[in-house]
């Protein structure tokens, strides 16, 4: 581990998420702490009401922690107010969701272009379709879409904006299994071949196969972080 | 690519947005069209009387010297007296007619200039005859004709060296009972004093007075009068200033009643569609909850995501408001323009919308970007984390009534309809507030008609229940006129116009003395008919309640063209539309010295035509004409009516038909799942019907109450000189109702219609 330190892409220390009242508080997440490297591909298991989209929104600055610190990308965004956030969004993180959560009024190739608005040097959309086999389909709307197809726009969308950290919230959670895959092996992909940081939450356990690092969190704490050595490919795993 | 999704989300929502649209546009064109129309009246005077520098003041005389000029110019407070002499003529036509013709013989002239149509300019010093409009164009006289005239029995003949206008003629007409001019067959004429037909006597009758502006700024007008009088020490003359023209009297008058009823109710109109647009842009963006939650998530700031939305609500508002004032500009005065310009004359009809107007868009641009901008913030407040979960339903308790035992005795239809209305209550309030809104400017325009109806009807039909009126003229004698009455077995009447004064104020009004008969009824507050005065003198309602008086109090009054001031007490009010003022008996009349000079004579015997010709009568005025007359004054009135009628449709539709979109839209996965469940399409129509129905009978009852009182403020405010009580007609409820229900229930069936098109598929598919 030691050897590791100085490339310490993401630390959470003591951080905790409250809900409820002073005398009714309920904890979404309790005293985590972990840390992530540049270019690891981590995922975040558990079941369900665990705390994983919690320590997702958290990482992606989405939403603000009740207590301890967070830095991600060289930065303390735990200290951050708002516009601070947004900022640190704009510059650092792409997130793919489960729910796609395209703009239905933009086709797909518009819903990439849209990064353009907030990035400067952003991939151009036409390339990161194609890097998700969808040059066919880009003019049409997210209703015109499968599942799939949405999702994977989604992807597109993400990483035309060329990010430092990619998070997804069970990604392949509304998808089937091949085409599950498939979106597993575009984010294997942009973990191993564009050495991109790459968090993960699922609560499928066949994917810790292919992760560097398995974070397992379970009522709101952190149950083990175990790293694989040797991280299967997305191919391989089964569902 | 934000422009673009703006761009789409615009077509997506059109009903939506077509609705802000049209509320914006209908708003600012009713609003803007009128006030252009009433400002434009007020733009068009300005302008007539600055070009012909109309005079401040007049004084009604007989014999004015020039010392008395001299005295009364070396006052401060005034600029220039010129002398007039101003005769009732005649002027022998073509055809061989005697027409009236008001002949104004000028000695000199500072102010109050003809407005020149054609011809020379005129001048004091010139020969010949400058001559009214339209008498020159209804009866074929040019510039270079020679006119023949009458005053007594000296006949002359002018050559016209001009056609024009005069701003002292704006509205006049041949007797002061007659409403409806006629222009055309009677005239005016403007001479220099030259050609007075009688050189030997210039008994000049009138001054004409400019103000010095400076020195008159803080003088109120009794002084001004008072000071005049005192300086030339002759109590018996009548100062009038600019306002008591009846012309400039009138068109004001005119102006200020366009502008309030207009104005209230366009207002009415503006709140209404101002409404819509806050609900429309409020649920729009809530329904765009979890896109911005998206957009937050994907790094926009807050800036960028806020001025998207904000730039719906501008772009749209923006749009429908201008459209709407620059049309309502353009469209709705010359409506008016037909009737105003029969009834007034003016060199020309402007039209140009006030500062109210433009207050008016920026309003509602300013609203619709303000709603949009507050509902975006409030979907930006919290972190995206939970912007990106679909809103938490507010109202997840069950009401007391959803637990009472009546609850569970209640059909399915009704329980649903109770939960939805409960719990979408700004869009169920914002419903009942459209259809309120659309009874009530329906009540008011009908109401507006039944109260001038019933003007007539308690006027001619109660309180004046004489078939014809016989109007003398000025020289016939006394004796001649009892003749007369005796003759037609009639109620002979005298009036007049005449000053009140009581420690506050000054105020105008008339005054009728009144011979035994049955023709002139009095009635007390309430309508019911009590014994005409005897003792003391009576005074109307609205005049005393003007000048704070009540009875048993002193007031002081002053017969115009009489010196001496009286103070009576007031022994009996009554209540009548319109010529506020006090009545006397003839017997008390006399006992105050003054001498019963009857002006006019009412009668229900018919006046054979030899006796109407004769010179002694100057006109017989039959009640069926005075109704028409009316009526056709009341054209105005009518437009003006059914422009709001015509609005009040439009707006319920706009307004119900976007309710009705919205609330169907955020159904639709509820209808949906009905489906689902095996409901037929009839079914869940009539569930949708039943609630449409409760929202429209509230917002009716409502709009029923709200038309009442918004009709009253209105009559509260018209003007001092009626009593316009405010009467509604059941038939007018009823219309009301019928119009509203047909709006509401059209509007409906239309989009429930849309049930059978709703797909279950496609409704439960997303999450969004
Ligand atoms: N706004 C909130 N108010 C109160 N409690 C909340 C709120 N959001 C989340 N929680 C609670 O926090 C806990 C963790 O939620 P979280 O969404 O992180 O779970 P998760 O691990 O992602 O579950 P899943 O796999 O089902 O998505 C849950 O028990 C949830 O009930
Ligand atoms: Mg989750």
């Amino acid at each position: 581990m030691t050897e590791r330190t100085e490339n310490v892409f993401i630390e959470f220390q003591g951080v905790s998420k409250e809900y409820g009242t002073a005398d009714r508080v309920f904890y979404a997440l309790k005293d985590a702490s972990f840390t992530i490297h540049q270019g690891e591909m981590v995922v975040i298991l558990g079941p369900s009401g665990a705390g994983k989209s919690t320590l997702l929104n958290l990482l992606g600055g989405m939403d603000t922690a009740t207590r301890g610190t967070i830095v991600s990308c060289g930065e303390e965004i735990s200290s951050y107010n708002d516009n601070q956030l947004t900022g640190y969004r704009a510059r650092n993180v792409a997130v793919v969701f489960q729910f796609y959560n395209l703009i239905p009024t933009l086709t797909a190739y518009e819903n990439v272009a849209l990064m353009k608005d907030i990035v400067n040097d952003t991939m151009d959309p036409r390339e990161a379709l194609a890097q998700v086999g969808l040059s066919e389909h880009m003019h049409q709307f997210p209703a015109q879409m499968s599942g799939g197809e949405q999702q994977r726009t989604s992807i597109a969308r993400a990483i035309a904006k060329n990010p430092k950290l990619l998070l997804c919230d069970e990604p392949t959670g509304a998808l089937d299994t091949n085409t599950g895959r498939e979106v597993l092996e575009l984010l294997v992909r942009m973990s191993r071949e564009e050495k991109k940081t790459v968090v993960m939450v699922t609560h499928n356990s066949f994917f810790a196969d292919i992760a560097d690092k398995v974070i397992r969190v379970k009522n709101g704490g952190i149950e083990s972080v175990t790293i694989n050595e040797h991280p299967k490919d997305a191919s391989g795993v089964s569902w | 690519m934000l422009k673009r999704k703006l761009l789409r989300d615009l077509w997506q929502n059109r009903t939506q947005f077509i609705s802000i649209f049209l509320m914006a546009f209908l708003g600012l064109f009713v609003f803007a069209g009128i006030d252009a129309e009433s400002n434009g009246i007020g733009l068009s005077t300005d302008a007539y009387y600055q070009a012909t520098n109309v005079a401040d003041a007049w004084v009604v005389g007989n014999g004015f010297s020039e010392s008395e000029v001299k005295k009364l110019v070396n006052l401060e407070e005034i600029e220039s007296v010129d002398r007039k002499i101003v005769i009732q003529g005649k002027a022998k036509t073509k055809d061989g007619d005697e027409l009236d013709m008001e002949l104004n013989f000028l000695e000199s002239m500072q102010s109050s200039y003809p407005y020149l149509i054609e011809g020379e300019p005129f001048s004091t010093e010139k020969k010949g005859i400058w001559l009214e409009q339209n008498f020159a164009e209804a009866r074929g006289y040019h510039v270079g004709d020679i006119i023949r005239l009458k005053y007594e029995n000296i006949e002359f003949a002018e050559q016209i060296k001009g056609i024009i206008i005069h701003p002292e003629y704006i509205f006049y007409t041949l007797d002061s009972d007659s409403m409806m001019p006629n222009y055309g067959d009677y005239g005016y004429g403007f001479l220099s004093k030259l050609e007075y037909p009688m050189q030997e006597s210039l008994a000049y009758n009138r001054l004409v007075i400019g103000q010095n502006q400076e020195s008159v700024k803080d003088m109120d007008s009794i002084t001004f009068k008072e000071l005049v009088k005192s300086t030339l020490d002759r109590e018996e003359l009548v100062v009038m200033e600019q306002s008591q023209n009846l012309g400039i009297d009138s068109i004001a008058n005119e102006q200020s009643q366009h502008a309030a009823m207009g104005i209230i109710f366009s207002a009415v109109f503006l709140v209404i569609a101002v409404m819509g647009i806050v609900t429309t842009m409020n649920r729009m963006t809530s329904n765009q909850r979890i896109q911005i939650g998206t957009l937050k998530a994907l790094g926009f700031s807050k800036a960028r995501i806020t001025w998207h939305y904000v730039s719906y609500g501008i772009v749209i508002s923006a749009a429908g408001s201008i459209l709407g004032a620059v049309l309502g500009k353009l469209l709705l005065p010359s409506l008016f323009l037909p009737s105003m310009s029969a009834y007034y004359i003016l060199p020309e009809w402007k039209t140009g919308m006030s500062n109210q107007s433009y207050g008016a868009i920026i309003l509602s641009i300013l609203v619709s970007s303000i709603v949009s901008f507050l509902s975006c913030r409030k979907e930006l407040r919290d972190m995206p984390a939970i912007t990106l979960k679909p809103a938490a339903p507010k109202n997840l308790r069950h009401s007391l009534l959803e637990k009472s035992r009546l609850w569970l005795s209640l059909r399915f239809s009704t329980q649903w309809n109770i939960r939805d209305i409960l719990r979408n209550k700004a869009r169920s309030i914002m419903g009942i507030a459209g259809v309120a809104g659309c009874t009530m400017l329906l009540v008011c325009a009908f109401g507006c008609k039944d109260c001038c109806d019933e003007m007539v009807v308690w006027q001619y039909g109660q309180l004046n229940t004489a078939q014809y009126k016989v109007m003398f003229s000025q020289s016939t004698s006394n004796l001649k006129k009892r003749e007369y009455s005796q003759q037609f077995k009639g109620q002979l009447v005298q009036e007049g116009s005449c000053e009140f004064r009581t420690a506050g104020r000054v105020k105008t009004g008339n005054v009728t003395v009144i011979d035994t008969g049955n023709y002139i009824h009095y009635q007390d507050f309430d309508g019911n008919e009590i014994a005409p005065p005897s003792k003391g003198i009576a005074m109307s309602y609205k005049l005393a309640s003007v000048l704070g008086l009540e009875e048993g109090d002193f007031v002081e009054w002053h017969i115009v063209g009489e010196k001496d001031w009286e103070k009576s007490r007031i022994t009996m009010l009554y209540r009548t539309p319109v010529g506020q003022g006090i009545t006397l008996s003839r017997e008390e009349f006399a006992a105050l010295h003054y001498q019963f000079a009857p002006t006019c004579l009412n009668t229900n015997m018919s006046i054979p035509d030899y006796i109407k010709d004769s010179d002694e009568i100057s006109g017989v005025i039959s009640l069926e004409q005075l109704k028409k007359d009316l009526d056709e004054n009341m054209e105005m009135m009518n437009i003006m009516v059914g422009v709001l009628i015509l609005a009040a449709v439009l707006l319920g539709i706009i307004v119900l038909y976007n309710m009705g979109v919205l609330s169907f839209l955020e159904k639709t996965r509820e209808v949906a799942t009905l489906k689902v469940l095996g409901f037929s399409s009839g079914r869940i129509r009539r569930i949708l019907r039943q609630q449409n129905n409760w929202i429209t009978v509230i917002g009716i009852v409502m709009g029923l109450m709200l038309g009442y009182f918004l009709l009253d403020g209105i009559m509260q405010t018209m003007t001092e000189d009626q009593d316009m009580p405010t009467v509604i007609y059941t038939l007018s409820y009823v219309y009301s109702i019928i119009g509203t229900w047909v709006v509401s229930t059209g509007v409906n069936t239309v989009l429930s219609a849309k049930v059978k098109t709703i797909c279950m598929v496609d409704a439960l598919k997303g999450v969004e």
